[in-house]
């Protein structure tokens, strides 16, 4: 006699487990999604780089903007000045955020939420009204520094000049500081204190065992951390189109965006698009020497199962003072002095050097006209706030634990891909998913909606979020997945309710700082936006490229302030005295 | 276990605390939004529009009027005004006058989206795609125009017969006259005087001005050489310029206007001193006295598919053929055309002063003009 169960299909025991855990479903169809996005846009980019430069619609298939590129006379020049402004910028970034991290994490440096919220708002800031700040400071015709250094000093000729490579390293570079600090921050507060403790009874310095034994520690994340930012930093737009564009001073960026944006003709987007291919495989090179710290990364594994008390190194009184002398310094260039210069800028009714003169003129009007037209968009503005950074996280924990905690086939590759989708300048992206907008826009209206840039975005800052989750995640042991199956706990629930929660503070540091960086976003919208969809920073940008400064001021003071509310309610939600 | 249970209970009472504190941050965003600012006072400039009744039954064209009741349904209409940023009140001031006329409200949308040549880009790209252009009415050179026109962008609205006077028509029949955009030389008046100011383009040279701020664009040059008379002494003006480091490049026509009211540069070339209201708000910047000058006269069209068509056709009748509406933009937008007594453009290039390139011109010698300069200036 034939049972039921026996005429019913038998199930592979793979499939049987796959229907018993729907979270590994779901995070399954995530990854995917992720993985079509990110593949969508190298794709596209490709495409567009094979086809002529002006003609995409054509089926004609050509290198020849591979060569124009390449036979380009200033090619030689554009890819000196590029590099030299990646391994300035980096170099700037670790020598504030090595120490800042440190003193943050490790240290009883006091009022040390104060650096956090200095490093956070620093973040809430765009580039480019900093580069405006500093500009109007240092710029060789009537920057305020100059004047005074000549009528103080007796100067001939203008000590400084805003308008160089050196200066855009510098201010690139200080501007990574925050977003390194939080990639970094995760990894310090993970290492396990008891090594610092026996330094510190054998009466070793702090600042030796933090050359010595820390840093050593936390290197595979230093050296993924470096890598990343050099990638960011050579795509990044704000710092070189305003102090670079008004002196001819081009990188590959300012160069990108003059081909898709060119002041005459057609924009020449194959050009851009292959362009954009040849800073990929350099980023491919880049992604090999990651992939080998990653691989050394189970050396450096110190957060296991067990609990274990975090007690900071304690600093001498001299040692604070040098501390807190050297984050104000950090903050008085790159925060306070172009927060004045904002607020200054917001006050008068056009750009003037401060004088009495110019404080009678002084008036809120800016302000007035920066709410009115403000406040329509904020709709806009708190949905990028808040979907891009809740998709970016959900999509790069599934991926980074798919990458880090599974042996599925293929996950390197994984990997490869996600820091592929780094490569790809933000402005190259943003232009592969305008064109996946208008191809699809007969089917899937995105392109009218504020969803093309919120998936452009999230797809973007995927990376972001997987190197802090993923970094992380190396630093806990598989033990703790081992006591979870041994208990029963099913895979899915094991990551959902045991792991994820453990690195909580990187997805909750993810999270936030994504949110901050999407409030204040330009390169991306500013290719993408339409009337309908402006975001308070392309309202900014707009409003400063068409000479109204007092408004795009008044608007970037706003934003600022909604920055540091937020922040403030941060540190109240998240309820400790220390993020 | 028991820590466990205590951090459950701390979390959740953190949720309901950060519910709380989102949802009132919620509220607070909604009650800005809700509650907005009275428009700013726009700073009073020129004469005041007239302040008649609404007039039931104005005296426009037949074909105009034909127009009138579906433009009151479509009740907005949104124009390209290129990269510069004007406040609503500036809108409201162009509503008030229309509805003065018409009798009926129309919401005018003034919109900024960024430089012309870019603008023609995107809405050639977006059009092949069959998207709704962001804008109903589109104004910008001859050539631009052109290339929307050979898009298929453009609606070929045949204005004569819808009664707008034959003068105030552009080849070939389907744009209007809207306002002269004149190619100046500014100064800034603390930093020069005027008789220091330069009065013909040559005096560039002399290198008491300093840096020259112009916009990235080959676009602005071509009319350096018609004002000089002779395209090759323009290039090698601008190439001797460049030369010798005396150019400094802005990403858009309306950034060199600030650039020189701020003082970081003595003289810009690029709109008039006044284009987005410097001079109104007290800026020191002056058009320098040129003897001869050169500009362009600028179309205004409708979009095909655009979302107020009716309203769009109403409207461009408006400001061009009306007093009251040219009034309007001018005072608004600082838009005004060199036959125009008392506007600025009168000043700068009128009575002779201003040399006005033919169609011909913009079609088929502009762009490749602009391509030399571009070569020269490395652009």
């Amino acid at each position: 006699m034939t049972t039921l169960t026996q005429a019913r299909p038998q199930l592979s025991s793979s499939s049987v487990r796959l229907l018993r855990d729907p979270i590994l479903v779901l995070v399954g169809l995530l990854v995917l999604l992720a993985t079509g996005l990110m593949l969508a846009q190298i794709l596209v980019l490709i495409w567009t780089s094979l086809r002529p430069t002006t003609r995409l619609q054509t089926a004609e298939l050509t290198l020849a903007n591979f060569i124009s590129i390449l036979q380009q006379p200033g090619f030689h020049e554009v890819f000196g000045n590029t590099l030299a402004l990646g391994i300035g910028s980096v170099a700037v970034m670790l020598a504030f955020a090595l120490p800042f991290t440190w003193l943050y994490t490790r240290t009883n440096l006091a009022h040390k939420n104060l650096l956090l919220t200095l490093l956070t708002v620093k973040i809430a800031v765009p580039g480019f009204l900093v580069a405006m700040g500093y500009i109007y400071l240092l710029n060789p015709s009537n920057g305020i520094a100059n004047r005074l250094a000549m009528d103080l000093l007796g100067l001939p000729s203008p000590p400084f000049n805003v308008y160089t490579l050196a200066w855009m390293a510098f201010l690139q570079g200080t501007a990574l500081v925050s977003p390194a600090f939080f990639m970094l921050t995760p990894t310090f507060r993970a290492i396990d204190a008891s090594l610092e403790e026996v330094a510190h009874t054998s009466g070793v310095r702090p600042l030796t065992t933090l050359r010595r034994i820390v840093v050593p520690l936390a290197t595979p994340a230093i050296i993924a951390t470096s890598i990343y930012y050099f990638i960011i930093a050579i795509e990044s737009f704000d710092y070189a189109a305003m102090l670079g564009l008004p002196v001819r001073i081009f990188v590959f960026s300012t160069w990108i965006y003059r081909l898709v944006y060119p002041p005459f003709d057609e924009p020449r987007y194959g050009e851009a698009a292959a362009l954009g291919i040849l800073m990929s495989l350099a980023a491919i090179v880049l992604t090999l020497l990651y992939l080998w710290s990653i691989r050394q990364s189970d050396r450096f594994t110190v957060v296991t199962g067990k609990r274990s008390q975090q007690r900071p190194s304690r600093m001498s009184r001299r040692g604070q003072l040098l501390a807190w002398a050297t984050i104000s310094i950090y903050a008085a260039l790159t925060l306070l002095l172009p927060l004045l210069l904002l607020v200054w800028s917001s006050l008068v009714p056009y750009l003037q050097v401060p004088s009495a003169a110019a404080l009678a003129d002084l008036t809120l009007d800016a302000y007035a006209t920066a709410l009115y037209e403000g406040i329509p968009i904020l709709a806009n503005t708190l949905a990028v706030t808040i979907l891009v950074p809740t998709l970016s996280v959900i999509w790069a924990a599934c991926l980074a634990w798919v990458m880090v905690r599974t042996r599925i086939p293929g996950r390197r590759l994984l990997d490869v891909l996600v820091m592929l989708a780094v490569a790809i300048p933000s402005i190259v992206g943003a232009l592969a998913f305008l064109y996946l907008g208008l191809a699809v826009h007969q089917v899937i209206p995105l392109y009218t909606t504020i969803w093309l840039i919120v998936l452009a975005m999230s797809t973007r800052y995927i990376t972001w979020a997987n190197r802090t989750i993923a970094n992380a995640l190396l630093q806990v042991h598989r033990e703790v997945e081992e006591a979870c199956a041994v208990s029963g706990i099913r895979r899915g629930q094991a990551m959902l309710l045991v792991l994820m929660p453990t690195v909580s503070p990187a997805l909750l540091f993810s999270w936030f700082w994504l949110a901050l960086l999407a409030l204040r976003e330009l390169t991306i919208p500013v290719m993408l936006v339409r009337p309908n969809t402006q975001v308070l920073a392309t309202a900014i940008w707009g409003f400063n490229a068409a000479g109204s400064s007092n408004v795009a001021s008044a608007m970037g003071v706003i934003l600022v302030t909604i920055i540091g509310v937020l922040v403030l309610l941060f540190h109240r939600l998240s309820g400790e005295p220390n993020i | 276990m028991r820590h466990q249970r205590a951090r459950s209970y701390s979390i959740r009472s953190h949720l309901r605390s950060s519910e709380v504190a989102l949802t009132l941050l919620l509220v607070l965003i909604t009650a800005l939004a809700a509650c907005r600012p009275a428009p700013p006072a726009a700073p009073s400039a020129g004469a005041p529009l007239a302040t008649q009744a609404p007039a039931s039954h104005p005296q426009v064209p037949a074909g105009i009027a034909a127009l009138l009741d579906q433009a009151r349904r479509e009740g907005a209409v949104s124009i390209f005004v290129g990269s510069g940023k004007y406040p609503q009140s500036d809108e409201a001031k162009i509503s008030h006058a229309f509805e003065t006329y018409f009798g009926f409200p129309l919401k005018v949308t003034l919109a900024g989206l960024g430089p012309h040549p870019t603008v023609v880009q995107r809405l050639q790209t977006e059009g092949r795609s069959g998207i709704q252009p962001p804008v109903d009415i589109f104004v910008s050179s001859a050539r631009l125009v052109h290339l929307l026109r050979q898009a298929g962008l453009v609606e070929p609205v045949d204005w004569v017969a819808l009664g707008i006077p034959v003068d105030d028509v552009l080849s070939p029949g389907d744009a209007t006259y809207i306002f002269d955009n004149i190619r100046a030389l500014i100064y800034n008046t603390r930093l020069l005087p005027r008789d220091q100011a330069p009065r013909r383009f040559e005096d560039l040279l002399d290198p008491k001005y300093g840096k020259i701020v112009v916009p990235a664009f080959p676009t602005a040059f071509p009319y350096v050489g018609l004002a000089l008379g002779d395209q090759q002494a323009g290039l090698d003006l601008m190439a001797r310029l460049a030369h010798d480091g005396r150019l400094a490049f802005v990403p858009s026509y309306t950034d060199v206007p600030d650039r020189v009211a701020s003082g970081e540069f003595a003289v810009g070339y690029s709109v008039l001193a006044n284009n987005i209201g410097h001079k109104d708000r007290g800026a020191p910047v002056e058009n320098a006295p040129l003897e001869r000058v050169a500009g362009f006269v600028n179309h205004g069209v409708v979009l095909r598919r655009a979302e107020h068509p009716a309203a769009a056709k109403v409207f461009t009748y408006f400001i061009t053929c009306t007093d009251l509406g040219q009034r309007a933009i001018d005072q608004a937008l600082r838009w005004n055309k060199h036959t125009t007594r008392g506007t600025e453009s009168w000043q700068v290039a009128g009575d002779g002063k201003g040399i006005f390139p033919s169609l011909d011109w913009h079609l088929n010698d502009e762009e490749q003009i602009a391509r030399e300069y571009g070569r020269v200036l490395g652009l």
